[in-house]
């Protein structure tokens, strides 16, 4: 016991993981929630191999509102449970739902790794997000948090995404990044790589720069002033 | 102190600190090279011997503006990098100065870490807000753009005025509503102990730092009126 024992915090650093999933109808075509499904499974187990306290919240966004599908549990003791598809496209209640989390000190403390935030979506927001978001964005608190968005098809409202990650980017180069996906296959390419980037941050501590995970080949990095496509040979 | 991510991966020390004084004043500086940038302890270092020299070539010129200290001292790091390019020496740069004349004791800051005045007459005082310390935005010499980047304050000197600074080693461990006590708590229990013992008591604190799974490198310094301590 020494004397700063009583001014310190005395459990290890929690790892915030918040996954922002699109459940609209439009997920249900061509089987891209139970791939969604599937690679939140996958992540879920690859953070149980790593030592550090990571914790996984889901937000899903569909006709019954955004609502905390998986509540910031501890990745060891996770259990997913699928989504299921419904209505509409509600974004900006999940940026809001997000918000009030990661404004909460109780849910995550000063001595904290910082946030990852990934946000999967096929469609175009069908509420008011962007006054979300600019809360969302102008919050010091909600700044620092490293952000993960994938576009998948054609009709993904990029001005959004591109929106989301921009607080990320004015940190760090490689702190917030948008990818576009074709098929939706391509999804689960997209977790392995964030698995890869978060496994990264938390090898390495809270505040170094973002070491980014080997991006997946066949999905195209479509982040302002960083278009680099990564092998699309077959496009 | 080099903290235990840098000793498992062979990567030397990235904090720096130096005790600085003369017929001009006293002060300190902490310095935390930033993460993977190759040169980080070498513009730390840099930073440490940067500041003396331009508190003294400021302290010349009674006109000078507080403006222009941090310009200056961004001109000397600049110039002792120059070799090795700023942005691959980028480091954070915090600094606490009591002039020998008596006035007011400069307390700076750029990027990440913790600096704190405690007197009894004024409390506590910290130079960034808390806002927790996933919400600093990191910047640092070799990457911020603008002074408004620099917290800076002139405090007053008082007769008990304790002054601590802290890498985000250990500023990020620390319980916020706590800061307060650390500080004078620290104070009280070095300001009876010779220098040697001072060093030892923080040493034997920074190598059995209590965070469980802690990473980061370290480093306290902290200055009171008569007397100063420091280790990293």
């Amino acid at each position: 016991m020494t004397f700063s024992s009583k001014y310190t915090a005395q459990t290890p650093p929690k790892f915030p993981v918040f996954i922002l999933a699109d459940a609209s109808a439009s997920m249900a075509d061509n089987g891209k929630i139970d791939i969604l499904n599937k690679a939140v499974r996958e992540l879920v187990d690859s953070f149980r191999s790593i030592p550090q306290d990571v914790r996984i919240a889901v937000i899903t966004f569909s006709g019954s509102g955004a609502i905390f599908h998986s509540a910031f549990e501890r990745a060891a003791t996770f259990q997913w449970e699928d989504i299921s598809t419904q209505g509409g496209t509600p974004m900006g209640q999940a940026f809001t739902k997000l918000h009030d989390w990661l404004t909460d000190k109780h849910v995550i403390g000063s001595t904290d790794y910082r946030p990852v935030i990934v946000l999967a979506t096929d469609g175009q927001p069908t509420d008011d997000w962007l006054g979300p978001l600019d809360t969302l964005n102008n919050h010091e608190r909600c700044m620092k948090a490293d952000r993960f968005a994938l576009a998948i098809g054609d009709d993904v409202n990029l001005t959004t995404l591109n929106k989301f990650v921009e607080p990320a980017l004015r940190n760090d180069a490689a702190a917030g990044r948008v990818y576009q996906a074709d098929k939706a296959s391509q999804i689960k390419d997209f977790f392995n790589f964030v698995v890869v980037t978060s496994q990264n941050r938390v090898k390495s501590n809270s505040t170094a720069p973002t070491i980014l995970g080997e991006a997946p080949t066949n999905i195209m990095d479509i982040t302002p002033s960083h278009s680099t496509r990564y092998g699309a040979a077959d496009r | 102190m080099i903290g235990p991510r840098h000793q498992r991966n062979g990567v030397p020390n990235q904090d720096a600190l130096i005790r600085f004084g003369g017929a001009y004043g006293d002060g300190m500086v902490v310095c935390d090279g930033m993460g993977s940038k190759p040169y980080a302890d070498f513009g730390a270092r840099s930073a440490c011997k940067t500041i003396p020299q331009a508190l003294q070539i400021w302290l010349n010129e009674p006109h000078a503006t507080d403006e222009q200290l941090l310009r200056l001292i961004h001109i000397v790091w600049n110039m002792k990098v120059q070799g090795k390019g700023a942005n691959d020496c980028a480091t954070t740069c915090l600094f606490a100065f009591a002039p020998a004349s008596g006035g007011e004791i400069l307390l700076a800051q750029l990027g990440d870490g913790l600096a704190v005045y405690h007197s009894a007459e004024h409390g506590l005082r910290r130079l960034t807000p808390d806002v927790g310390g996933i919400t600093n935005r990191t910047t640092a010499l070799g990457v911020a753009t603008s002074l408004e980047e620099w917290h800076f304050a002139r405090i007053p000197a008082a007769d008990d005025a304790t002054i601590l600074l802290a890498t985000d080693g250990v500023s990020n461990d620390l319980l916020q509503e706590t800061i307060g006590e650390f500080t004078f708590g620290l104070r009280d229990q070095l300001q009876n102990l010779t220098a040697q013992q001072r060093t030892a008591f923080l040493k034997n604190e920074l190598q059995n730092w209590p965070r469980p799974e802690h990473s980061d490198d370290k480093t306290i310094a902290l200055m009171w009126r008569g007397h100063s301590a420091q280790t990293h």
